[in-house]
């Protein structure tokens, strides 16, 4: 160093003179290439971009940078433009090396981006449901107050009364309020549908602090006399859904349950619920319109004053911590139930929990939490799978280069310069597959939401990519590409440059072990876990599908109506539902019609009913039987078929001989030796009698994959229900029979609650699914794990059979047959497969455990899915391993062997 | 590490060897290695030039503005009496030096 100070004394100006130095270079080099038949723009461009800015800036710092401290500060001033030019240059080289790989990019980037989306999917719905702040001023101040037994999950909101006593505890909160959700029926231009609202305390919104989007909130006076202040403060989506968020809306009038409600505001648009994340509430109204909305009343037939328990939100005093609040509210609920003189529910207690983290209610969130986890944990393993597959493939690549890298190495070329350049590619790779990723997750989320089922509220999962999901998808991303890049960069500017100069450094010693091989093996367990869970389920869909319900499914709507929530007096059912059948026969294009009480699949009423004749179950009081009320045509619009009798008739009325239906499985089960026909059966509930008339199919009550169960229809004439289904089957398509069944809804009673209308092939659809999805995404994982496992496969081989070449050289000149060769090379390549397939099929066994509830039809250890799994992946690795042996055994000897 | 000493020197070596047959300027010696050695020693500017200059400084080898054929400016290097010396017994050193390690290498192998 000394030494170079005292020559560079000597010089005027160093770096200037090892600059002119570099432009000479420039220049020559230009000359050269114009030599070679280059235009002088081509060749100066050519010249740029082959020896870059940058290798002449490195070579010009080097030489200049022991020169002076002067020319030192100028240097760091240089180094970031050098930075920047050196980064870009490793861009353009990345892309390069991309575009002439276009098959392998594509890959790359569509592996990554399956991968980097199936998280950033899963995190999105997280954050969605726990993660994403509440739109509340100070939210970690807040608390609701949740009841429960003691050291278990709360389910329970407070009861009213806990209520008015926490709000006697000025000192541990500063404010509090309560809130209630009720499902009821608005009315509007196309009838009268059902809403989600939320009955309020007048000083919860100010406990919340929030400010309305329009107009006001409820005044603290306001809501306190039951029965009293008939106001609605809309919820923004429903403001701007039904009202086209018109600002002229407050004052003018909405009809919740048949009764009159003034507008007075709107909320926010971030506030979608108090109750929950995942629901949206159509209105807010005082809580002292609780009762008259719920239709809730005492004996006397009065509304209820209040809701029996109700949600508490509290805003903790400034300076207590939650759980000193907590110890004061056990006190007081203890006080409570003592005021109650209940003594029974021991170790009943009210909890505070920050309401920052909720979801749903503490034990609901729990089970969220289980299913996120094993979703998240699918998704990482499909991550994992793309990272240590294209680790692999840049490994292969990388030793395919190691002999110009070692010999730049050796040159002096920066290893970190190499390593960094190796590793842009893999970072590029992985920020395209994490974009295509962020747009393949919202799509996932959106094509979830569109096929959510339709149960009557609207959730919602609004997970949109905010912030966070963002900055989650960049940590998957870097992440991602280190993984990728990293130690496959590292292996191949390892210094093993001796080796490598003198020709092909002898291969490590191959097995089982060696870290390629257990790549493979691992992508193949993978493989084989994620194939089985979408095998098991694939297999339930398909068992589901084929179920035959008992009743056709491909032509007949519903419509539901609640004469109950519509407010329709017991004592007018009958009445109504004949009005309803009426009017629905005289829409024009009803071909056939009927009526039932409740639809199959998804729920069931149930009786108990004594057999004469026969001895009911041990401690029981009869049979249990699914109950159905039916009328005249709901049999055929159903297509179930009549076994034998006659079914229900518009003769079998109130006054006449009580008469039911039983199902196949009934007769079956109770009457095996002779006909059901005349026999009677005795109805618990009501103490009548009834006599059999008819034997009709079975039908799938409540999953489609439980066996069939005894079934009775009753007639609905001769007892009648609160809850109305008018099936219709009828000449034009299902949309235009949907709205002739609204429209004589309509007819009757516009205050009638069409609680929902859909074709029956939806309520199946409904049914299964849970299973379409999971079948739907294990299976695109899985063919993903496939796919990528295939890959892999046959990078590794090649490159272990281009590194043979001159092995298979030799043995074919000594004599070895093409068949011969193959089979060495097939051999070497799948033992790992088998190692891989075996550990992961002993995985998947026990995994498939885990999920025996979600399936139907299909035990765990199916063995259609576990042989076949394993034989077509098997197949996959062998036709993989298969092409570049062939490839090897084709080799020309006199070739191969000059390799050497 | 160890070895890292061994391919500078070999690089210095290179450039000497080069130049023995007359002087050169930078751009010549790059594309002179580049043909003789069939493009496997890709000289990068960033390795050449600070080893030019390095040799330089340690006064083995000697530079100077001139031009080329062309009327090109160029600073040319040629070899000084000591970088002769030096190149002399340093081929003989890395012979020995390889010899050794390809003795081993071989031994290895077989």
């Amino acid at each position: 160093m000394k030494r170079f100070f005292r020559a560079g004394d000597y010089r005027p100006d160093p770096h200037r003179d090892v600059l002119d130095e570099m432009q000479s270079h420039l220049d020559l080099k230009v000359e050269d290439l114009m030599a070679q038949g280059l235009t002088e723009e081509e060749a100066r461009r050519e010249a740029l971009r082959t020896t870059g800015g940058s290798s002449l800036d490195e070579a010009w710092a080097v030489s200049t940078a022991r020169a002076t401290t002067h020319t030192r500060r100028r240097l760091r001033r240089r180094s970031f433009l050098h930075h920047i030019d050196t980064l870009l240059q490793d861009v353009r080289y990345a892309l390069r090396r991309m575009g002439q790989n276009p098959g392998f990019t594509l890959i790359a980037i569509l592996s990554l981006a399956v991968g980097i989306g199936a998280n950033t999917a899963v995190f999105s719905a997280v954050n969605a449901l726990f993660l994403r702040p509440p739109p509340y001023h100070a939210p970690e101040e807040l608390v609701q107050v949740w009841s429960g037994f003691r050291d278990r999950a709360p389910t329970s909101s407070a009861s009213w009364e806990e209520y008015q006593a926490l709000r006697e505890v000025a000192d541990v909160f500063s404010g509090i309020g309560a809130y209630d959700g009720i499902l009821t029926r608005i009315r509007n231009q196309e009838g009268t549908q059902s809403a989600f609202v939320e009955a309020v305390t007048p000083d919860l919104f100010t406990v919340l602090g929030i400010e309305p989007a329009l107009g006001r909130f409820f005044l603290p006076d306001e809501g306190r006399t039951p029965g009293g202040d008939p106001l609605a403060i809309l919820g923004y989506g429903f403001w701007v859904r039904a009202f086209e968020g018109d600002p002229g809306v407050l004052g003018r009038t909405v009809y919740l349950a048949g009764q009159s409600f003034t507008i007075v505001g709107v909320t926010p648009p971030e506030l979608s619920a108090l109750q929950s994340s995942t629901l949206i509430t159509e209105l807010f109204i005082p809580m002292s319109m609780a009762g008259v909305v719920s239709g809730e009343t005492d004996a006397a037939g009065t509304p209820v004053e209040h809701p029996r328990s109700v949600d508490v939100l509290a805003r903790l005093a400034p300076g207590v911590p939650r759980e000193a609040g907590e110890v004061r509210v056990k006190r007081i609920a203890r006080d409570v139930l003592e005021a109650q003189g209940e003594e029974a529910r021991e170790g009943w207690e009210l909890s505070l929990w920050p309401i920052r983290y909720q979801a749903i209610n503490p034990s609901i969130d729990a089970s969220l939490i289980q299913v996120a986890t094993f979703l998240l944990a699918v998704a990482v393993l499909v991550l994992l799978l793309a990272c240590t597959n294209l680790a692999n493939l840049f490994l292969a690549r990388g030793v395919d280069r190691k002999r110009e890298i070692a010999v730049r190495l050796a040159m002096g070329a920066g290893r970190m310069r190499l390593v960094r350049q190796l590793c842009t590619e893999a970072l590029l790779l992985s920020a395209l597959g994490g974009l295509a990723g962020l747009f393949l997750a919202q799509w996932t989320l959106d094509l979830l939401l569109r096929l959510q089922p339709q149960v009557g509220v609207t959730f919602n999962l609004h997970a949109s990519t905010d912030g966070r999901v963002l900055l989650f998808t960049l940590g998957t991303v870097s992440l991602a590409g280190l993984l990728v890049g990293l130690a496959p960069a590292m292996a191949a500017t390892r210094r093993e440059i001796s080796l490598t100069l003198k020709g092909e450094a002898p291969e490590r010693r191959k097995g089982i072990l060696s870290l390629r091989g257990s790549l493979v093996a691992f992508q193949m367990s993978v493989s084989v876990i994620l194939l089985t869970g979408a095998g098991l389920f694939l297999r339930s869909l398909l068992v589901a599908q084929d179920t035959d319900p008992g009743f056709s499914t491909d032509r007949s709507v519903s419509v539901w109506v609640d004469l109950e929530k519509s407010g329709v007096p017991p004592s007018d059912w009958e009445r109504v539902t004949e009005e309803l059948q009426a009017r629905v026969r005289a829409q024009a294009g009803i071909r056939l019609m009927g009526t039932t009480d409740l639809l199959p699949l998804l729920s069931r009423n149930t009786d108990v009913f004594g057999i004469p004749g026969l001895d009911p179950p041990e401690g029981r009081d009869g049979y249990m039987m699914d109950v159905y009320a039916v009328d005249a045509g709901y049999v055929s619009v159903m297509g179930i078929p009549l076994l034998s009798g006659r079914g229900i008739e518009a003769t079998d009325r109130e006054g006449t001989p009580r008469v039911v239906l039983v199902s196949q499985e009934a007769a079956r089960r109770f009457w095996p030796e002779e006909s059901p026909l005349g026999k009677e059966i005795i109805s618990s509930s009501t103490g009548n009698g009834y006599q059999v008339v008819g034997v009709v199919g079975n039908v799938a009550s409540n999953l489609l994959r439980d066996p069939p169960r005894p079934t009775v229809y009753f007639s609905l004439a001769q007892r009648p229900r609160e809850e109305v289904y008018l099936v219709a089957e009828g000449a034009g398509t299902r949309q235009e029979t949907v709205a002739a069944l609204r429209r004589a809804v309509w007819e009757v009673d516009p205050d009638l609650l069409i609680r929902h209308a859909q074709s029956l092939e939806e309520r199946l659809g409904v049914n299964l699914y849970p299973a379409r999805m999971a079948a739907l995404f294990l299976g695109t994982f899985g063919l993903m794990a496939l796919l990528l496992a295939a890959i892999g496969l046959y990078g590794v081989v090649s490159l272990s059979v281009s590194r043979r070449t001159r092995e298979v050289g030799v043995r074919m000149s000594l004599g070895a047959d093409a068949g011969r060769v193959v089979a060495m090379i097939l051999g070497g390549s799948l033992g790992s497969v088998a190692v891989g397939g075996f550990i992961g099929l002993s995985l998947a066994i026990l995994l498939a455990r885990l999920i025996r509830g979600f399936l139907f039809g299909v035990e765990p250890a199916d063995p259609t899915t576990l042989v076949s799994v394993p034989l077509i992946l098997g197949a996959v690795a062998a036709l993989a391993a298969y092409l570049p042996a062939r490839r090897a055994s084709r080799v020309n000897p006199v070739r191969a062997l000059r390799s050497e | 590490m160890a070895g890292s000493n061994l391919f500078t020197g070999t690089l210095d070596l290179l450039i000497l060897q080069t130049l023995k047959r007359g002087p050169k300027h930078g751009y010549a010696i790059g594309k002179w290695l580049a043909d003789r050695t069939e493009g496997a020693v890709a000289l990068e500017e960033s390795a050449l030039y600070p080893a030019l200059h390095r040799l330089e400084r340690k006064g083995l080898i000697e530079g100077a503005w001139g031009q080329t054929d062309t009327g090109r400016k160029a600073r040319f290097y040629t070899l000084t009496r000591r970088g002769d010396k030096a190149l002399g017994r340093e081929t003989a050193r890395w012979e020995e030096h390889a010899g050794a390690v390809f003795s081993v290498l071989r031994h290895e192998e077989g």
